[in-house]
């Protein structure tokens, strides 16, 4: 028989809500800067301003594309967390009608 | 001709570009606050999981995008730096295409916004149309100028844009990084071979070998050097927390009548509990005054009110080493670096900061048509003690090989035309400078200043090699406390401002004859006449020097 696998329930729903808080921050983080990271005005015609602009949208769709993976990863130790509980209980409900008998 | 026209230099605004940039600088900052964020809990995955396929999945799964979190960092402060640089570039040639106005003016020319030409009839002879032909020549010399500039940060933020899977990164092994102390020149060829998706590789992967590499360009040593700074702070911050719960642990044992149980096998437990109390002590404070320097390094290169700052070198061994510029050498037309003399430590880093500052403030102000970087270079272990190491040149010695190896970085990374590079000592780091200049081929610079010098280790300028001697420069105020240390040659030598030592002496305010002490270091004080002085030599004016 393999190692039993030791989980705490509670606490790995918790990091995974950590985890998902980094990503929904990471979310924030792009958002606050949205609009700002492209020189306006008077930099209109520089190719500089154009390279910014590039950069701008391919690093927020970056940013915001890792971001929701973060979040899903978060999701993933929570679903797992209940997942361990769940076996645990249909478990524990199985062993309780075997006594019962 | 390229897109750039007159009006639009006339019409540019750097303080778009640096307001883009302090954005782009957040972006990076907040990302890598994230990926320390991900790191933590990642850390903490096996304790709440311990064990099995599927923990050990999850686990890589999240230090993957940890990963991500990482390498995003180094091409968004790429991003800023460019942007920030842009910014400096823009005002300079904004600055150029105003003075050709006025001087068009002058010769009786109006140059239009579009930057065509008129002459006042009145003035039409041979001289102005000679006039309006160098105008010309100068106003299209200003414009290729701007289009190659424009092209060329144009070019380095591309490189540095995410796709959607991030910046491709191409992998350089370990083993190719040029040794620490390579001749700088031999380092540059090596960077110029590496295409841009190895350099974020290698500046990503091996920043501690990168950041302190001479030959490799400033801008990519500040994002290498950022990285190792975080780091530090980091694991500064986490041992510190150590040392504070394992001394509560400690304590509370002995409260509880459980100190027994600390030190099984140990006859003096108490004894034990104690030492290793003052060891925590002891280790927390060394922490503390670490932390303090890493902080104020910190604060000045996030300080959006003042020029941008690129950390050049970092280390926390001993009593720690800093480089920090004022500006970035490699676009610089002047360029200072400054060594801080007996004391100078990285917890007190803070101090020589801000008389990098006042330099460069200085300089700017003596020149405003040039850009002068200002680097406090603390790259050497400089005396702790004026009575007892400083007497003696051990320290001078080894940092002398440094100094000299890091200005021949500063040449061969130099962009465009050479720079006029200044090195100035202030009190033992005179000195360090002395040995610098005396040394195979002698140091590579321009110019050197002498400020409070207990000495250079030799009696005569004509052996400082590199500089000529109408370039060597000294000041000391009439009440500074280092004119009681005797010219001995036991010690170092002659003060460089005596007549027969051949240099050039400038003035500096006199100082406090009941406080010759706090004297020896008021050579930055706001007024102090050694600032102006020393600017005007920065900025090549020396004839203006007094």
């Amino acid at each position: 028989m393999g190692q039993p696998v030791r989980v705490n329930v509670p606490g790995l729903r918790s990091l995974g809500g950590e985890i998902v808080g980094h990503g929904a921050e990471l979310t924030r983080n792009v958002r606050s800067v949205e609009g700002q990271l492209v020189p306006g005005g008077a930099a209109s015609g520089w190719a500089t301003a154009d390279a910014a602009r590039r950069a701008s949208d391919g690093w927020e769709t970056y940013l915001t594309g890792l971001a929701g993976r973060i979040e899903a990863a978060g999701q993933s130790l929570i679903d797992a967390a209940n997942n361990y509980q769940g076996s645990d209980e249909r478990a524990g409900q199985r062993h309780g009608r075997v006594r019962a008998r | 001709m390229s897109g750039i026209s007159f009006e639009m230099l006339l019409n540019a605004d750097p303080e778009v570009w640096r307001r883009a940039a302090a954005a782009w600088d957040q972006l990076g900052r907040s990302t890598d606050d994230r990926a320390d964020a991900v790191a933590l809990s990642v850390r903490k995955i096996p304790d709440v999981w311990e064990s099995g396929p599927a923990a050990t999945r999850a686990r890589d799964h999240c230090d993957g995008l940890r990963r991500e979190l990482d390498t995003a960092f180094p091409p968004v402060l790429a991003i800023a730096q460019t942007l920030a640089q842009h910014a400096n570039d823009v005002s300079e040639l904004r600055a150029r295409a105003q003075d050709l106005v006025a001087q068009a003016r002058r010769a009786h020319v109006t140059v239009n916004p579009d930057g065509s030409m008129t002459v006042d009839p009145a003035h039409s002879d041979e001289w102005t149309a000679r006039s309006v032909s160098q105008l010309v020549w100068q106003r299209d010399a200003l414009l290729r100028e701007a289009a190659e500039l424009d092209a060329r940060a144009a070019q380095a933020i591309a490189e540095n844009t995410a796709t959607a899977s991030g910046t491709p990164m191409s992998r350089v092994d370990r083993s190719r990084v040029p040794a620490p102390g390579t001749d700088p020149a031999a380092v540059k060829r090596w960077w110029d071979s590496l295409t841009p998706a190895q350099r974020r590789y290698v500046v990503a992967e091996y920043p501690e070998l990168i950041g302190a590499l001479d030959g490799v360009p400033v801008a990519s040593r500040d994002v290498a050097n950022r990285i190792m700074l975080d780091r530090e702070q980091d694991r500064l911050t986490a041992r510190r927390e150590e040392l504070d719960a394992r001394e509560a642990y400690i304590r509370s044992m002995i409260e509880q009548g459980r100190g027994a149980e600390l030190y099984p096998g140990e006859p003096n437990k108490l004894g034990a509990a104690l030492a290793e109390l003052d060891r925590i002590k002891e280790e927390r404070e060394q922490i503390n005054r670490t932390l303090r320097g890493l902080d104020a390094i910190s604060s000045r290169l996030e300080d959006p009110h003042k020029p941008r700052a690129y950390l050049i070198g970092l280390s926390t061994e001993g009593d720690g080493r800093a480089i920090v510029s004022v500006g970035n050498p490699d676009t610089a037309d002047n360029v200072l670096t400054y060594v801080p003399g007996t004391g100078a430590e990285l917890s007190k880093v803070g101090g020589d900061i801000a008389r990098a500052d006042h330099m460069a403030t200085d300089a700017r102000m003596a020149d405003p048509s040039a850009e002068t970087a200002s680097i406090m270079w603390l790259g050497y272990d400089a005396p702790d003690s004026v009575v007892w190491n400083a007497p003696f040149d051990g320290s001078a010695k080894d940092g002398a090989p440094k100094l000299d190896r890091f200005q021949d970085g500063l040449r061969v990374t130099h962009e465009g035309e050479p720079s006029r590079n200044v090195v100035l000592g202030h009190s033992y780091g005179s000195t360090v400078i002395g040995h610098a200049a005396q040394q195979g081929n002698g140091i590579n610079a321009d110019a050197l200043i002498f400020v409070g010098s207990p000495g250079v280790d030799t009696n005569s300028a004509s052996d400082l090699k590199g500089v000529p001697t109408s370039e060597v420069w000294a000041t000391r105020a009439e009440h500074d406390i280092i004119k009681r240390v005797p010219d001995w040659d036991i010690l170092h030598g002659n003060d460089p401002t005596r007549k027969d030592f051949g240099g050039r002496v400038f003035s500096s305010d006199p100082g406090d004859p009941n406080n010759e002490a706090k004297t020896h270091s008021a050579y930055w004080d706001d007024g102090n006449r050694a600032r102006r002085n020393i600017a005007l030599i920065v900025t090549g004016q020396t004839d203006k020097v007094d």
